[in-house]
């Protein structure tokens, strides 16, 4: 249950208390009525009813239905929307008038939000900026929002890193910029101008073996009005350094005047797992063909036939990652009531959410309450204010325990029926064997998290060409993190105890974000063509963080899970406090309303740089040239503009990087000083990245064929890399300006609107994307970069590695050994495919190649691609997204599990006379016939990387949803104004090469720049949605 | 001054000025960049430790004392890298010169003595796994060397005896401050530590019996500074839980089913009288328990059984259990009075001194018996049986050896007296399921060096010399 604390409740209500202030007015009748277009006859949201001459008026909601008080004296509604022609209608004695908008041609670009909150007429951007609709991102049902915007964004990558509760996505725009294994490169967030932290907090027992959310997570999708995507630099200039990777500009839903509103969402989802990866059932448990599993190693699956024991009928293979997976569960609520004055607007929104895994024992709760206001004090003051309390609190199993423990599990034992004996303690087929449903009963990890997000905005104008802006924001954060592993219960002699002691780890992360945004800006009409607007600001960003670790060991009393009841306590804390001022300075100049120059500059002073470079500036310039409006077109041609921008932005370093340290820790009686393995470098200087983009929006046939292009390319030099380095130097890594990074791409937004009717309707959508990247160099001294991987049996390892001149992303592994008359023409990274094998004259089969690690394939897609269908018909709509991905190699560590324990397909032609072809080690061709035997697939096979790291290319269906809006039948009778009703089903369908689980799962959480690898984690898994929504 | 800031960040007026007032501090509250001399010390002493034991964890299966009960990579000598130990020997010769270095500013050399010796034990043990390792253009990443050259096997054993002989005149000058309870070795004792530095130039003067300008009177001189009794010995002490021996980890996961140490068949044929006669009641008062033999049930288990290295487990086997050597408090041995008669047994006998020989071999086994903690008249029947007590001019360099291996179980200088007497040990067969590369080359049977750690083939390529897990290092050719 959740309980927030006393203070929060007083906060909150407090918050509510001042939001909640004058909302009534006495009126003296009402009119209310639809306001639909007079094209499609598609109802309107949004658009503004007044009432002239009294300054109050309302505007519709989802359905094109408003509703508006009038005074007495009142005789006229006016309405009006962006884009459409304004129309007038006198009210006389009705209570309903509806109203068909015609649109006007002369106002049909979009608004759009740009850096720092700005509204901009889409077409005086210099940059590409996309949007994505309130509508796109809740009828997706994700959770996280970062998982909402699979396929619906051009150029950004998104990456799910699994299925279980309250995992982490991560999204990376134009491909990374920042090589470093710990930078970010994943874009800011800025939700109501406020940047918020979208940080995946790791765990830091062992090698975080517990999957943790992305910050972005706590937004609650159905509080969201519309995002907008800044991709480039150019977009994202005036937000400064974290906005080097774009950003994400959210608004959330506000209210409207005089209409007070109450919606309700509901949903209910059930998960499973959709893709198994294949297994051979032929053979049983054993060891070089003897039946057993009863000691080490005899538990793989190298035994004999399953036909061919004694006693055949009372044994058989359990297909055990099936049964230990279940269907998971998931249940959203949110209900929100907005309304307002004519000068004030406040919207309130709780949410409850309840998600249960695929596997059983994982859960993620969260509780939501946010508040926002707007108030007009004055006819030149506004202020603005929300508070949002967010708080989750889960269950989490140690990442890969379950797929790992099933590794060893052997196969001719159930899985599920037994997992404790009955007395308490594990049971377990083999006697070291840990297993997975005790383990996930019994070592977890519970975390309970608290989050607080505020902010409080001022606008002053004094005349009607100045505007002072100033936000303000916090972002509080704190996360309790509890760690159990029981020890054993002592109750028998034989007990096989998950741990010899049993651990208590306790954690409290609390991260501390503000950010203070100042800025001024004029706006003057210079000639009759010329306007300018001219804009001053300043901004200061300041974190920090803290995470305590207390953890003890070696239980008292068995089952009582507390510090107290552990004899051997340790502690340790990690800090880091970082801020980073900023001043800039933006100029826009408009010619005729088709030629727009945009012009900023800012400097940035971070604490985290050393004193003589802390200080820095980038400058950016963007055109956008609205060419239809000056050139004779065809008439089809509606609209045609391009768009240049060029532009640079710095970025600084994580806190401390620039000294050398020493950590204490206490040993017998004694402080113990050790030096950090990380070499700082005192003359650490920003990173920079100049990038430049060209782009054209051309619309076609009224509108109804639209298109948009960008090409792209940005180098990030200087980076800023913890480069390791030899550790005979006396450091294991050493944080320097090591290296630069270049991108290129190519994105592509097409929309269709095929047919178009008063009844029927059909868009298509079409985004495309294509990056590729190059390390262009690296510091001197030095061949490669590790990022990470992991090891691979047999002390060799799959890498993710730089390499100057190569692509970011090459996963470099041990290959099999290939023959070359002259090794001088042995490339030192490439296999050659066409190279004859080397045979082993000793085994008869292939063999390993030594050292030379060679690259076996590339984490990055070569292309990512969606298309999205919409149909409605009256109140009916249905759509469907395919998302593509296409190239991008993952490694199937599943895969090198099973070749090494004999389930893999492929080892079932271990008796068999096998054919290898090849060549002696001096390079005498010969085609052997072997029976390859257990020993080919457990020391030869599953040691090569090159047999597991695959394409993992695939289509799928992401979303298909069928939305039906309620009758007005219903409406027109009941206090309800609107709803509809949705059933929605993701992931359902899957094209893809690679064998194995779905490939959208990761091995690292979305903080990581370690791509490319599946690990063990609980698989992506399909979904499938009912959600009713409610306006009152 | 905090609320001035917070103010400012209030009303976001920082327009101008922006100099490091307004910044936080880029230092890590969490650390310091001012080590102390005590801490740096046992800082140093512990990485020590971990490294012996480390590099043990795997020389051990090797000379075959543990044998694996998988038949894994280690056993098999397959891929063997020692990353791990190669990073807590750097690790520890940079806590060393970071120590050496403090020790010069502070005016006390005696600081820099031990560290010296730290380093010169570093130095010996790395490059009698790896033969040439970067020592000379080593530990000055902060200078910009970050790609470091190696040095031949060669000069890093002149290096050894120079850094000895620096660190005894370190340890005779005058110092301002001189370590106490901080050294974990000799609690601050000085003259202990000079025994030591004469042990280790023994110990390293020792190893070079293959070279024609080995010289055993030498060795001698060296020994006479050096222990006296085992008093002397080089070791440090672990303590209980949790600052426990890492061995006694090993035992600790055997139980909870990670399973490890499991004595090898060689070692259980080369005590249990098998190959030489007499029990060595080492076997049950050091290393194992004959009480403890793992075994089906309702079989009869022998009293001591160990697998045979590269095959896994067999039927029954014996694995380390809390006696001297993997005890919660045990000490990780550096070096001892036990291996410098050892040491002397055998220069004496080199130098055809056989009645010195005798008396060193005798009272390293004496020496070492008493130190695990034999009872006397065990020790004295072990000595008094015929295939011990051959006399003085029966003493057989083979002998030695054999005593010596057990003197030194669970040490990497095992692994180098192996390689020195050409893996001669009766019955000593290479692991089942070798790596074929022993196969090929007519030379050996047995590894005989490893590799270089992945980390530094990937970091350090343009100096990284080539290697193969059958080449000969320096001092194992003639």
């Amino acid at each position: 249950m959740i309980v927030p604390s006393t203070l929060r409740t007083a906060l909150m209500a407090f918050a509510l208390l001042l939001l909640g202030a004058g909302l009534v007015h006495a009126q003296d009748r009402t009119v209310s009525g639809t306001v639909t277009d007079a094209g499609n006859g598609e109802p309107l949201p949004g658009v503004n009813v007044t009432v002239p001459g009294t300054g109050m008026g309302t505007s519709t909601d989802q359905s094109g239905a408003y509703s508006v008080q009038v005074p007495a004296e009142a005789d006229s509604l006016t309405f009006s929307f962006v884009g459409y022609r304004s129309t007038t209608r006198a009210i006389g004695s009705r209570t309903e008038i509806n109203v068909r908008l015609q649109p006007s041609v002369e106002q049909l670009e979009d608004v759009v939000v740009t850096a720092l909150g700005v509204e901009r007429q889409e077409r005086s951007l210099g940059y590409a900026v996309q949007e994505v609709e309130a509508g796109e991102i809740t009828e997706v049902n994700e959770g996280n929002l970062v998982d909402a915007l699979q396929g619906q964004v051009a150029g950004a990558q998104i990456t799910s890193t699994g299925g279980a509760p309250g995992q982490s996505a991560r999204i990376v725009l134009r491909g990374v910029t920042s090589l470093d294994p710990g930078a970010d490169n994943q874009p800011l967030f800025v939700v109501d101008g406020v940047p918020i932290s979208n940080e995946t907090f790791s765990g830091s027992r062992g090698a975080g073996g517990f999957a943790f959310s992305n910050g972005i997570a706590d937004i609650n999708p159905e509080d969201i009005e519309s995002v907008s995507v800044l991709k480039g630099a150019s977009a994202a200039a005036l937000y400064g350094v974290r906005a080097a990777n774009g950003a994400v500009v959210i608004e959330t839903k506000g209210g409207q005047s005089n209409q007070t509103q109450v919606d309700y969402t509901s949903s209910v989802g059930f998960q499973r797992v959709g893709v198994y990866p294949p297994q051979q059932r032929e053979f049983m448990d054993g060891w070089r063909g003897d039946f057993g599993f009863f000691s080490f190693p005899s538990f793989h699956a190298w035994g004999p036939k399953a036909d061919t024991i004694e006693g055949a009928e009372f044994f058989q293979n359990y297909d055990n990652y099936f049964d230990r997976g279940g269907m998971g569960r998931n249940v959203q609520n949110t209900l929100a009531v907005s309304g307002g004055t004519e000068a004030s607007t406040f919207r309130l929104s709780l949410k409850y959410g309840d998600q249960k895994g695929v596997i059983p024992e994982a859960e993620n709760e969260n509780f939501s309450a946010k508040a926002s206001g707007t108030l007009n004090v004055t006819d030149d003051l506004r202020v603005s204010s929300s508070v949002r309390y967010t708080n989750t609190q889960g269950t989490k199993l140690p990442v890969d325990a379950q797929l790992g423990q099933l590794q060893y599990y052997p196969t001719s034992v159930d899985v599920t029926e037994k997992f404790r004996n009955d007395d308490g303690t594990q049971f377990s087929p083999l006697p070291f064997l840990n297993h997975p449903i005790f383990v996930a009963k019994n070592h977890n990890l519970t975390n309970d998290r608290d989050r607080f997000i505020g902010n409080l905005g001022l606008t002053y104008t004094p005349t009607d060409w100045i505007t002072v802006d100033y936000r303000f924001g916090n972002d509080l954060y704190q996360e309790d993190r509890d760690e159990v592993i029981p020890g054993p219960l002592g109750v028998r002699e034989d007990e096989n105890a998950i741990s010899s002691q049993g651990v208590l780890s306790r954690e409290t992360i609390t991260n501390r974000e503000l950010t203070s945004t100042l800025r001024l800006t004029t706006s003057r009409s210079l000639t009759d063509a010329l306007d300018a607007e001219f804009s001053v600001g300043n901004d200061v960003f300041d974190s920090d963080f803290d995470r305590v670790t207390v953890e003890g060991a070696d239980f008292g009393t068995p089952r009582f899970f507390d510090l107290s009841n552990t004899s051997d306590i340790s502690t340790s804390e990690g800090q880091a406090e970082r801020r980073v001022i900023g001043v800039y300075g933006d100029l826009t100049l408009d010619y005729g309303d088709y030629l727009f120059l945009t012009l900023t500059g800012r400097n940035d002073w971070s604490s985290t740089l050393p004193e003589g470079n802390r200080s820095f500036f980038y400058p950016s310039a963007s055109l956008g040239f609205v060419f239809s409006d000056v050139v004779d077109l065809p008439p089809v041609f509606d609209y045609g503009k391009l768009r240049l921008s060029a532009s640079e932005v710095g970025k600084d370093a994580d806190p401390y990087q620039t000294n050398i340290t020493f950590g204490s820790f206490p040993f017998k009686n004694e402080t113990l000083e050790t030096r950090s393995g990380q070499l700082g470098d005192p003359n650490l200087k920003p990173e920079s990245t100049v990038s430049y983009e060209v782009g054209v929006d051309l619309r076609f046939f009224d509108e109804r064929l639209r298109l948009d292009a960008t090409a792209y390319q940005s180098n990030s030099r200087d980076q800023i890399i913890p480069v390791p380095i030899s550790e005979a130097g006396g450091f294991d890594t050493f944080v320097t300006n090591a290296g630069e990074i270049r991108n290129r791409g190519l994105e592509l937004t097409v929309g269709a609107t095929p047919i178009e009717t008063e009844a029927f309707t059909w868009d298509a959508r079409v985004n495309w994307a294509k990056n590729d990247n190059e390390v262009v160099s690296i510091r001197e001294g030095i061949e490669s970069i590790t990022l990470s991987g992991t090891s691979f049996s047999y002390g060799g390892s799959l890498t993710m590695q730089l390499r100057r001149q190569l692509e970011y992303g090459n996963l470099f592994g041990p290959v099999y050994d290939r023959f070359y008359e002259d090794s001088e023409n042995e490339s030192a990274f490439r296999v050659d495919e066409s190279r004859p094998r080397i045979i082993d004259p000793s085994t008869g089969y292939y063999r390993r190649s030594g050292d030379g690690f060679k690259v076996i394939g590339n984490a990055e897609p070569d292309w990512t691609g969606s298309l999205k269908n919409t149909f409605s018909y009256q109140g009916v709509s249905l759509s469907a997204l395919l998302d593509v991905k296409a190239g991008g190699d993952l490694y199937n560590q599943v895969a090198a599990f099973h070749a090494s324990q004999g389930t893999l397909p492929i080892t079932t032609n271990r008796d068999e006379q096998v054919e290898f072809s090849g060549v002696y080690p001096d390079g005498t061709p010969v085609d052997t016939t072997v029976v390859p035997g257990q020993d080919y697939y457990r020391d030869v096979y599953r040691r090569v990387a090159e047999n597991f790291v695959e394409d993992a290319s695939y289509l799928k269906l992401r979303n298909v949803q069928l939305t039906y809006q309620l009758p007005s039948v219903l409406t027109e009778t009941t206090p309800l104004r609107g709803g509809s009703i949705g059933v929605g089903a993701n992931n359902i369908l899957l094209w893809s090469a690679y064998d194995g689980f779905d490939p959208e799962s990761r091995q690292f959480d979305a903080g990581s720049n370690t791509q490319g690898f599946q690990g063990l984690r609980t698989p992506a898994v399909e979904s499938y949605t009912v959600k009713l929504n409610l306006n009152f | 001054m905090k609320r001035a800031v917070l103010f400012l960040i209030v009303f976001g007026v920082a327009l101008v000025g922006c100099d490091g007032d307004l910044l936080v501090d880029n230092t890590d509250p969490n650390a310091t960049t001012d080590p102390s001399m005590s801490g740096l010390l046992s800082t140093a002493i512990l990485s020590t430790s971990t490294t012996t034991q480390g590099a043990a964890s795997v020389t051990s299966y090797y000379v075959q004392h543990l044998a694996s009960p998988s038949g894994s990579a280690t056993d098999q000598q397959f891929e063997a890298r020692f990353g791990g130990t190669w990073s807590s020997v750097y690790d520890g010769l940079g806590t060393a010169q970071a120590l050496i270095e403090k020790a010069d500013e502070e005016g006390s050399p005696h600081y820099a003595g031990i560290a010296r010796i730290i380093q010169a034990y570093n130095l010996g043990l790395a490059a009698d796994l790896w033969g040439d390792i970067p020592y000379q253009e080593a530990l000055q990443a902060d200078e910009g060397e970050i790609t470091p050259g190696y040095d031949s096997q060669e000069q890093i054993y002149g290096e050894i005896q120079a850094l000895l002989s620096d660190a005894r005149d370190d340890l005779d000058a005058e110092s301002r401050l001189s370590p106490g309870s901080e050294d974990f070795v000799y609690g601050g004792d000085l003259e202990k530590w000079k025994k030591a530095a004469w042990a280790l130039e023994a110990r390293y003067l020792n190893h070079r019996t293959e070279k024609s300008d080995y010289d055993p009177q030498a060795v001698l001189s060296a020994l006479d500074n050096a222990f006296d009794s085992n008093a002397d010995d080089a070791q440090m002490d672990y303590e209980d839980d949790p600052s426990n021996n890492p061995w006694h980890n090993v035992y600790l996961d055997e139980q909870g089913g990670i399973l490890g140490g499991h004595l090898s068949e060689q070692l259980v044929k080369e005590m249990d009288g098998t190959l030489y006669g007499p029990l060595d009641p080492r076997l049950q008062t050091a290393i194992t328990d004959s009480n403890e033999t793992e075994a089906p049930e309702e079989s009869a288990a022998p009293a001591f059984a160990g697998n045979r290295n590269g095959a896994g487990s067999g039927d029954f086997y014996n694995h380390l259990e809390p006696q001297y050597y993997a005890s919660e408090n045990a000490p990780i041995l550096w070096i001892t009075y036990a291996e410098a008669k050892f040491i002397e047994a055998e220069a004496a006998l080199r130098a055809d001194n056989p009645s010195r020989a005798y008396d060193a071999y005798r009272a390293g086994i004496r020496a070492h018996m008493t130190k695990v903690g034999v009872a006397d008249a065990q020790r004295e029947d072990y000595l008094n049986h015929p295939a011990v007590d051959v006399g003085a001019g029966n003493l057989t360099l083979d002998l030695i050896f054999k005593e010596k291996n057990v003197a030194t179980f669970l040490h990497p200088e095992a692994w180098v007296d192996h390689r020195r007497h050409d893996y001669d040990y009766p019955d000593f067969e290479p692991p089942v399921d070798q790596n074929p590369l022993f196969d090929q080359n007519p030379n050996t049977d047995h590894i005989r060096r490893v590799l270089y750690p992945l980390s530094e083939v990937e970091r350090n390529a343009s100096n990284v010399p080539e290697a193969s897990l059958d080449q000969f290092l320096w001092w194992d050719q003639s």
